[in-house]
Parts: structure tokens; C-alpha cells; sequence
């Protein structure tokens, strides 16, 4: 038989492993995880007139770029680097250069950047950052990439954002939870929903005690739907196939169990639009801002 | 290694026709090229993976490229790490560590090992120069039908182009049209389907299947009807100001044959996209092939939100969806035979569909298990283990072709959405037809009869022709 396909656990434990090595570079947030995953490098010889290097840089919404005649970094030309050679050039200067600015080939106006190397820790680069607005990676003979302040800001911020905006989704189905039913309502919906998982004796009684699933199972099920339905939609399948989708993308964020991608970030943040509708039209209702 | 040797390792053995591929790949009389188009399920990789390793006795100092779908990487890396083979997946991330490893960043790829990445990852500028700065001695693709036409075609003749010796494996399954031949002159091909498979004694390995497709037709009330016409209304009134005109109407076409959960999913990206004047590509599902990828360009008016979030509130307040009581009128009568459906899997295309399938089956009281490709790894093949052993229903998303499932004991397939081309239903169907399996299949097809033209009817139609072609 084939062994293209899964066939055994034992197989599915080796694959496991063979993934965990593989991923090993990946688990630690290094320099090389923030630069951005789709930058291709772009570079420019040292002749390149400043015109045409300034309108590269608006072209691609650039900040600076790297200067590299043959395979040796020269230095990086950017606004920054512009402006201060260029405020020091005089009427003379530019007399006995017959150019204007503009005309004049990139390599007058670098400046130097700093090297870190794709294993270097974020801490060791952000003097760097905040000296001279970037850092190249590799060394002056093997340009790999560059890292800039914003980049690290789209860095963290996608680490942070799915923590802070399921955070926002589990606290507000709580008080959506809770303005729906009392605190008995609730025991007695927890009863119905959750006896078979628990056992009679063990059924969660608060919203903190209890999982996201246990809040969608006790959502959807048949008898106490009812009581939620105005809250979330009228639509019963809908509500609990959403709060199902959003139980695994909660799991797998707060356990880490896998990469987050740019689409569970985007399907986070429309189920946080979804509840942040529902929670207006709650306060609405009551009268609230 | 002597490929005469059945490679014993309990659950894997060569059977004679991958030992026969190996020996006609490795003859020295043989093409610089070889297509090999054999069934899902008859072991391509498997087999690919031992001319590798072979390769790598002969010529240790050889450079070998993978060239294979993202979500297969590391299932490949596992059969190569099986067959004693040095391999790295290299990704952007795994690129610059090497480059930074390397004497020169434009060479960073060393010899005694294989390199798999995706052919998309391969198509980008700085990798495409970087892979044409070395000379290969394999370049095997698997999927080739998928590396036709534009810049992925382009990448493998290149480099093909570069490394004059090079030999070239192309994996792929029967009944696809033209596959590339990427600049080589010098051909062979294989093609093989499953009753032509023998064991070691020349006896077939598959009996002719008995397979029967069973269409299940459902009428949109007139409600639904409206309801469609207003959302796509919205929706060309949103993509005249932000999107791309012909293809956001056709991905909503195809969620809207899906479910609500899928329609409202596409209905809440779109408003979310153009709201937050999120530019770029615009796509509902992972599985999604190119012309089904929009362009989001510009910012919505107000207009198309309130139009698209009136579309939501109204999907949201309607509660007949008559294909799922087609759905659920089926395994009423499953169950009305058997108190659960012995092996059941259904299949659609997307995420939100699933979990409201899921929703459904729960107000039903059924257990239902679900893979989908944004599962960890660990949890789809615990899921399809469980499946595996006690039955019941099993929901899916294309992962189950890609992820390399087997689902031969499985006794009815139900396509909640019928795949849309002709290679996602063989590959999908070949996942129900491994070697030993020997049980009536059935094949339910939810087919809307309201929609005109009749695009499901038209897939349901090349469905029958496999089927038909399979039991031959």
C-alpha cells in the first residue's frame, strides 16, 4: 500500500516530529521573523541620480534604500539622508557641480546602517531603529533584507491583535450572556446544555467558570435558544455555526496550536465586528450611548 | 539500492508498477523527461520519493527540487525523512538563513539534499534568479497539472533551460489535458488508473467499483430567490466601486450555491474590506484557484455597505435554506435504516459551510467530526482516525484531497457543493478509492435545479463520466 496518505498514528507522531524540527527556526521571535515574509528586496547602484531614486521611493512607499554596487553595500540613500547632505551643499557647491540636486548620483547622499543577522533577538536592533530608522540584514558583502520601525509595529501588532480582539469577543458573549439571563436562567440552561459533557454534579454554574464552547452549547441548544435569539440573530444555525468557527480560531490562538494567519486575523475580526454590532444594538435597545 | 527488492516496512511495499517507474526512470536509455500520470492513491509520491533517494546514492553531490503544493510540504518531508533523504522546505524565512549560511546570497542551495518549496514560492523574482544560479540533477513536480501556463511554468523552464542535464519527474494524474513540457525534447509517459494496478502474482489489486451517484435535487423558494438577486445586486454595486467587476460577482456565485453561514461570511469580508479601505486580494477560501481571487482597489461608498449589511441582516432572518432540508431529508433516511450513518463524509468547499453543517447536525443530534485546512495537523488526522474507526459523519473542505487522507471505507460521500473542476472531483474521489476497497459507494450531489444557467447540473454531468470511467 501507498504510504503517500496518513495510515497509522504512529506515522502521524513521526510527522509530527519531523514538522517540530523543521520548525524550530520559527518558534523564537527573531529579527528574521519581522522582516516581512513577501519583502523583496530592492536595491540601487551608486550612479542612480537622486531624481530617479526619490521617485522609487514614492513608487514603492519607501523610506530609504539600499545603495549596492555589485555585491558590497555602500550605504542607503532616504529622505533623511538626502536632506541632511543636501542642506549643507551652498550656491558653490552646486556651481562647480553644474547640477542641480535632483541630478546628482545617489552615492554623494548615503549614509550608514547597521547589520543584524536573521538570528539576532529584536532587543539587539532597536537602537538602530531608533537612531537611524532601520537596520540592514546579513553584512556588507550579503545584503538579505532591511527592517524597519514599521515593520516591527505590523510585527507585533499582528502577534497582539488576535489575543486582544478574541479577548473583546469572550467578554462581551459574557455580558451578552448575562443581560439575556439571570443567574438562575443561566444554572438552568447550563443544566440543559451541559449535563451529558459534566455529569449533574459538575456542570459550571458561572460564565467564568465555564469554556467558549460551553457558551455556544448552551446558546444553541433547541429549549434555550429562545431566551438568546433576539442577541446574536434570529437564525439559530448560523449563530452556532459562527461560534463554533470561533471556539477552534480561540483554541488554536490561546494554545498555541498553530500559526495564525492573515485570514484567521481577518475572520477574527469580523466576527468582532459581528459582536460589536449586536452589542450596540443591545445598548440601543436599552437606552444605552 | 536495488529497486528488484521490495521494500518491506510493514504498512509500505513497492508494488511491481513503482518498482517497474523506478527502473524505466534510472534506464540508462530513458527520456530526459518522464510524465507519469497515474490514479490518486497508486503511490506517485511514494515511488517518487524512492527514485529520490536512488538518485542520491548515484550522484551524492546531486541538488534535487521538490516542487509541490504549500499544505503536501511537510507531509513529503515526512516520506523523504522515511526513505533516509536530507530535505529542507524552504520558505522565506528558511531562505535567508541560508543565504546567510552561503558563500554568496544568490547561491544558497548546497548538494546531498532535497529542497521542497511551493511552485508559487518558487515564481517569485529573487527565488526564481536564486534556483537558476545552480545546476539541478532532478527537478521533480508533483501536481504538474496545476504549474501550466504564466510565471510557474515559466520558473521550471528556466531552469531546465540552466541545467542542461538535468532530468525532470512530472507527477500528475490521468485524464488531465496538456501538461507542460517545459523546453525538453526528449519525452516518455505513463499513465495508469486503478484497474490496471496488479499485484506481484499479475493479479488485479482493484476490483471493478461498484459506484452509484445518486443526485439530490432541491428548488430555492422564491424567498431565496430574492434574496440572491438582492445580494449580488449589492454586490455589483459594491465591486463597481471597489473591486473587481467580473470576478467578486463569480466568488459570491459560488457562496451563494454554498449556505447562508458561506454567503454571509463572503457578505461580511466584502463589507469589512471596503469599510477599512483594506486593499489587495480578495478571496473566500483557501482552495481558491486564480480567477476566483478579486482585487479590492478602492474604498466602498455608503451606499454598498448599507446595501451588503441589509444583505446580512436579511440572510440572517430567513430561515428556510432548502438545500439543507434536502440534506437533512437524506440522512433521515440514512438513519431511518440505521441509527447512524455507517461511514459518511460530506464534502464542501467552505470553512463557514462546514461549521454550519456542523450546527446542523447538532440540532439534529447527530455526532459529526470535521477537518478542514486550518486545523493543526495533529487534529485533522486524529479526526479522520477517529472517523475511521467509529463511523459516523464526517464533514470536510478540500483538505481532504490535499492533506492525503485515506477514506477508502468510507460508504457515502455527500457533495454539499460539487467540486467545480474536473481534477478537485478525481482528486476528491480518489480519496474514497484506495487499493482494498471493494464496497458500494455512494456519491449524493446536491444539485439546484432553480439556477439557470444549471452550473451544478453541468459538474454533476463530468462527475457521472469518472464514476463511469473508474468502474470500467
Amino acid at each position: 500500500m501507498s504510504d503517500e496518505h496518513i495510515t497509522d498514528d504512529g506515522a502521524s507522531d513521526k510527522l509530527e516530529a519531523v514538522r517540530a524540527l523543521d520548525l524550530v527556526s520559527k518558534l523564537f521571535h527573531q529579527v528574521n521573523r519581522v522582516v516581512p515574509a513577501d519583502q523583496q528586496l530592492l536595491t540601487i547602484p551608486p550612479e542612480m541620480a537622486v531624481r530617479d531614486a526619490i521617485a522609487l521611493l514614492q513608487e514603492h512607499r519607501f523610506s530609504q534604500l539600499p545603495v549596492v554596487a555589485g555585491e558590497r553595500v555602500l550605504g542607503v540613500f532616504s529622505y533623511r539622508s538626502f536632506a541632511h547632505k543636501a542642506a549643507r551643499l551652498n550656491a558653490s557647491d552646486i556651481t562647480k557641480q553644474k547640477s542641480a540636486p535632483g541630478d546628482l548620483p545617489v552615492e554623494d547622499f548615503v549614509e550608514t546602517f547597521e547589520f543584524a543577522s536573521v538570528h539576532d533577538e529584536m532587543p539587539k536592533v532597536f537602537e538602530s531603529m531608533e537612531n537611524d530608522n532601520g537596520i540592514l540584514i546579513g553584512s556588507h558583502d550579503k545584503l538579505i533584507g532591511i527592517l524597519t520601525p514599521m515593520d516591527f509595529l505590523r510585527y507585533l501588532y499582528e502577534l497582539a491583535s488576535p489575543f486582544v480582539m478574541l479577548s473583546e469577543i469572550e467578554l462581551t458573549l459574557r455580558e451578552l450572556i448575562r443581560l439575556a439571563v439571570s443567574q438562575e436562567e443561566l444554572e438552568a440552561c447550563a443544566i440543559l446544555s451541559l449535563e451529558n459533557l459534566y455529569g449533574a454534579e459538575k456542570v459550571p454554574k458561572t460564565l467564568e467558570s465555564m469554556t467558549f464552547d460551553n457558551y455556544r452549547m448552551i446558546i444553541s441548544h433547541g429549549e434555550s435558544w429562545p431566551k438568546f435569539q433576539g442577541l446574536l440573530g434570529s437564525n439559530r444555525t448560523l449563530v452556532s455555526g459562527k461560534l463554533r468557527e470561533l471556539c477552534e480560531l480561540r483554541n488554536d490562538v490561546f494554545h498555541f496550536k498553530r500559526e495564525i494567519k492573515a485570514a484567521d486575523r481577518e475572520t477574527i475580526r469580523e466576527y468582532r465586528q459581528w459582536l460589536l454590532f449586536h452589542a450596540r444594538k443591545t445598548e440601543a435597545r436599552r437606552g444605552g450611548m | 539500492m536495488n529497486s528488484k527488492t521490495i521494500q518491506n516496512r510493514g504498512e509500505s511495499v513497492l508494488l511491481p508498477h513503482q518498482l517497474d517507474l523506478i527502473d524505466r526512470f534510472f534506464n540508462p536509455e530513458a527520456a530526459q523527461g518522464l510524465l507519469v500520470r497515474w490514479a490518486v492513491g497508486l503511490g506517485r509520491l511514494h515511488t517518487a520519493s524512492h527514485i529520490i533517494a536512488r538518485q542520491l546514492v548515484l550522484k551524492p553531490d546531486a541538488r534535487i527540487l521538490v516542487l509541490v503544493p504549500a499544505a503536501l510540504q511537510s507531509q513529503i518531508q515526512f516520506v523523504l525523512d522515511q526513505r533516509g533523504i536530507d530535505s529542507l522546505i524552504v520558505d522565506r524565512f528558511r531562505f535567508r538563513e541560508m543565504q546567510e549560511a552561503a558563500e554568496t546570497v544568490q547561491a544558497p542551495f548546497g548538494t546531498g539534499r532535497a529542497f521542497l518549496m511551493s511552485t508559487e514560492f518558487a515564481s517569485r523574482d529573487d527565488i526564481r534568479a536564486s534556483l537558476g544560479t545552480v545546476q539541478w540533477t532532478l527537478i521533480v513536480v508533483d501536481e504538474a497539472h496545476r504549474v501550466g501556463g504564466g510565471k510557474r511554468e515559466g520558473v521550471v523552464r528556466d531552469l531546465v533551460e540552466g541545467s542542461p542535464d538535468v532530468r525532470l519527474l512530472l507527477l500528475t494524474i490521468p485524464g488531465i489535458g496538456r501538461i507542460p513540457h517545459f523546453g525538453i525534447q526528449q519525452w516518455a509517459e505513463t499513465e495508469l488508473r486503478r484497474q490496471e494496478v496488479m499485484d506481484s502474482a499479475g493479479r488485479p489489486i482493484f476490483g471493478a467499483r461498484t459506484s452509484v451517484l445518486l443526485p439530490l435535487e432541491y428548488r430555492l423558494s422564491e424567498h431565496e430567490q430574492l434574496l440572491r438577486r438582492e445580494i449580488l445586486n449589492a454586490v455589483r454595486l459594491a465591486q463597481s466601486e471597489g473591486g473587481t467587476a467580473h470576478t467578486l460577482a463569480h466568488i459570491f456565485e459560488r457562496a451563494l450555491r454554498s449556505s447562508p453561514s458561506a454567503v454571509e461570511a463572503a457578505l461580511r469580508r466584502l463589507r469589512n474590506r471596503l469599510a477599512h479601505f483594506d486593499t489587495g486580494t480578495f478571496q473566500l477560501d483557501e482552495g481558491a484557484e486564480l480567477s476566483e481571487i478579486a482585487t479590492i482597489s478602492a474604498k466602498g461608498t455608503t451606499a454598498a455597505f448599507e446595501r451588503l449589511g441589509v444583505c446580512i441582516e436579511t440572510l440572517n432572518s430567513v430561515d428556510v435554506d432548502s438545500k439543507r432540508r434536502a440534506f437533512e431529508g437524506l440522512l433521515t433516511e440514512k438513519l431511518d435504516k440505521a441509527s447512524m450513518p455507517p461511514a459518511m463524509c460530506v464534502f464542501t468547499e467552505f470553512r463557514a459551510t462546514l461549521h454550519y453543517l456542523q450546527a446542523v447536525l447538532d440540532e439534529l443530534g447527530i455526532e459529526s467530526r470535521a477537518i478542514h485546512g486550518a486545523m493543526p495537523e495533529r487534529e485533522q488526522t486524529q479526526a479522520i482516525h477517529e472517523f475511521r474507526g467509529r463511523g459516523g459523519v464526517l464533514i470536510a473542505t478540500n483538505v481532504v484531497w490535499s492533506s492525503g487522507a485515506e477514506l477508502g471505507a468510507v460508504d457515502s460521500l455527500v457533495l454539499y457543493d460539487v467540486p467545480r473542476s474536473e481534477i478537485a472531483q478525481r482528486q476528491l474521489l480518489g480519496r474514497f478509492n484506495r487499493l482494498s476497497q471493494d464496497r458500494v459507494f455512494a456519491v449524493h450531489a446536491l444539485v439546484d435545479t432553480t439556477s439557470v444557467p444549471l452550473v451544478s447540473q453541468e459538474a454533476v454531468g463530468a462527475l457521472a463520466t469518472i464514476l463511469q470511467e473508474d468502474a470500467l
